[in-house]
């Protein structure tokens, strides 16, 4: 063992391995204990099987309702969009906000109240209002899940543009660059790593904001399936919704997570 | 042989019209008179160095002349016609080296030429070449953040260079190097510019330097920044580091830190007595 090295244990490379494996390995391993614990546990007997359903039971029935079209089309592809929706909207609005609070101190001044607010505020309070003001359709939704993720992707893009050094602003004007040149050349680059960060969380936000909104509001979609299950005592149902949930969100942070490492200069 | 260049250099500045005029120019911020009122003359392909106590106002008269600043009184021509903006043909190097982290040595290197709207391979196989000629070859796909200090200086000088610069400014570009480095650097510079012929300001601390450098330095006063000498350095070119040793040089040198010492006296008890 390497116990009596001189350096400091924070600025030591993280080990490759660990105890002979690989460390993403044991990310790994860690689920599978956690999935055969519950396994096990839910088939021993000793919890109620509305309570807990085996892991295999809830991917056994998750498989089935891939081959159901109506739960496909209306619910699994209909609450995906909405939340590709949602987050483009907020992405590209986020974005454009924190641009203009960067270039102008007067929108800055203006703006800058209501995203204090919005960090604040449960965006599903208002719920109540979109319905009034738009029924239960899917603008609603789009609404309160562009809402509700728009305010973190403008508050890191806004750092993002805003620690843009001042050399690369001075270069930009020496080499006269026009706004749109400024922007794409120095100001977006520069800003990247921090909008990426902000786009990864907005996911995550317009994942729980769709979901959720369709549990309490919505007549379908993945959330809606969930929380109907809940309601009828169907856990089985309950739990491949809950599956499917949890599949998407891994898939899409790991997905936005590969672009942010192939993006970030930062990580070079 | 060595005079005959100099006195060359001399018809040649004086027979067309100087690339900068700066006439009676006076800046300041606020209640502070930083700068002037200052007269600066630079001939074509003529290299002055200004030097002066911290804050007398060099980097601010350099902005100016740049277009990065507008001066509250004075004129400033460049190339016979007065300044309105940033000019194509002025080329800015920073004390910091202004290297953009996201982007690879070539592609920083053509970043000047991408913004003069140059084809893609056209301004990559130019900023390839200029990466030779300031002795990066075989680091141009490497990113800023694996360069030195010195290395990351000279891809701004290969930018400065890109364009075809007439005029270059310097503000202090080797401040932040080692003695030695900054020595091998401004080696370096002196065989470029002497390539491209193009005039020179170039602002610095060290009055080694200004010496190496030059053919004429100006010395600024402190705050509110004034020229209280002017030394001509009657070195022969191409020069090297030896040079500083010849008696003319060394004299120079004396020359120039006797008035410095003095101003830089001065400047210290004022900020004192603001205290």
């Amino acid at each position: 063992m390497r116990r009596s090295s001189v350096v400091p244990s924070y600025v030591r490379p993280t080990p490759r391995r660990v105890a002979g494996l690989p460390s993403p390995l044991w990310t790994l391993v860690f689920v599978l204990v956690a999935v055969v614990a519950v396994e096990v546990y839910a088939r021993s007997g000793a919890v109620s099987r509305l309570d807990l359903i085996p892991v295999s039971e809830m991917l056994s029935r998750a498989i089935e309702l891939l081959g159901d079209r109506k739960f496909v089309v209306d619910s699994l592809l209909r609450s995906v969009l909405l939340i590709c929706a949602s987050f483009v909207a907020s992405a590209v609005a986020g974005v454009a906000v924190a641009y203009a609070m960067a270039r102008s101190r007067w929108i800055h001044r203006a703006v800058k109240p209501y995203v204090n607010v919005f960090y604040a505020l449960p965006v599903f309070a208002l719920y109540p209002v979109m319905v009034v003001m738009f029924g239960t359709g899917v603008v609603p939704i789009i609404l309160l899940a562009t809402l509700f993720s728009v305010v973190i992707v403008i508050a890191n893009a806004l750092v993002g543009f805003e620690s843009t050094p001042a050399i690369a602003t001075k270069l930009a004007r020496s080499l006269e660059m026009s706004r749109s040149q400024q922007l794409r050349k120095i100001l977006l680059p520069s800003a990247l790593p921090d909008i990426l960060a902000g786009l990864k969380l907005g996911l995550a936000y317009a994942i729980i904001a769709v979901l959720a909104t369709e549990f309490i509001l919505a007549t379908t979609g993945l959330g809606q399936v969930v929380n109907r299950a809940y309601n009828n005592f169907d856990t089985i149902d309950m739990y491949a919704g809950i599956v499917f949930v949890s599949v998407f969100a891994l898939l899409a942070n790991l997905a936005l997570g590969a672009a942010l490492n192939a993006f970030d200069w930062r990580r070079r | 042989m060595n005079t005959q260049t100099q006195q060359q250099r001399g018809t040649a500045s004086t027979m067309t019209t100087p690339i900068v005029r700066v006439e009676g120019v006076e800046q300041h911020f606020g209640p502070v008179h930083a700068l002037g009122p200052v007269d600066l003359t630079i001939g074509r392909g003529e290299f002055v160095s200004i030097v002066g106590p911290s804050g007398c106002g060099k980097s601010t008269l350099l902005e100016i002349i740049g277009a990065l600043q507008d001066p509250a009184r004075g004129s400033v021509e460049v190339d016979g016609a007065p300044l309105t903006g940033p000019r194509r043909r002025t080329a800015i190097v920073f004390q910091e080296s202004a290297t953009l982290p996201w982007r690879t040595v070539v592609d920083n290197v053509a970043l000047a030429l991408e913004v003069r709207g140059v084809g893609r391979k056209e301004r990559r196989e130019r900023a390839r070449e200029l990466v030779e000629v300031v002795g990066l070859g075989g680091f141009e796909n490497h990113y800023p953040a694996q360069l030195s200090g010195g290395m990351r200086q000279r891809v701004a000088m290969a930018r400065a260079m890109s364009t075809g610069p007439d005029l270059i400014l310097a503000d202090e570009p080797f401040g932040a190097l080692d003695e030695q480095t900054r020595m091998l650097m401004a080696e370096e510079l002196l065989r470029v510019v002497e390539k491209i012929g193009c005039g020179v300001l170039f602002i610095t601390h060290s009055i080694q330097e200004a010496v190496l450098l030059s053919d004429r330095v100006l010395v600024m006063g402190a705050r509110p920044g004034r020229f209280i000498d002017e030394v001509p350095i009657d070195l022969p070119r191409p020069r090297a580091h030896a040079a500083l040793s010849e008696p003319s040089a060394t004299a120079a040198q004396e020359r120039i830190w006797a008035q410095i010492r003095n101003e830089a006296e001065v400047a210290m008890v004022a900020t004192r007595s603001a205290r």
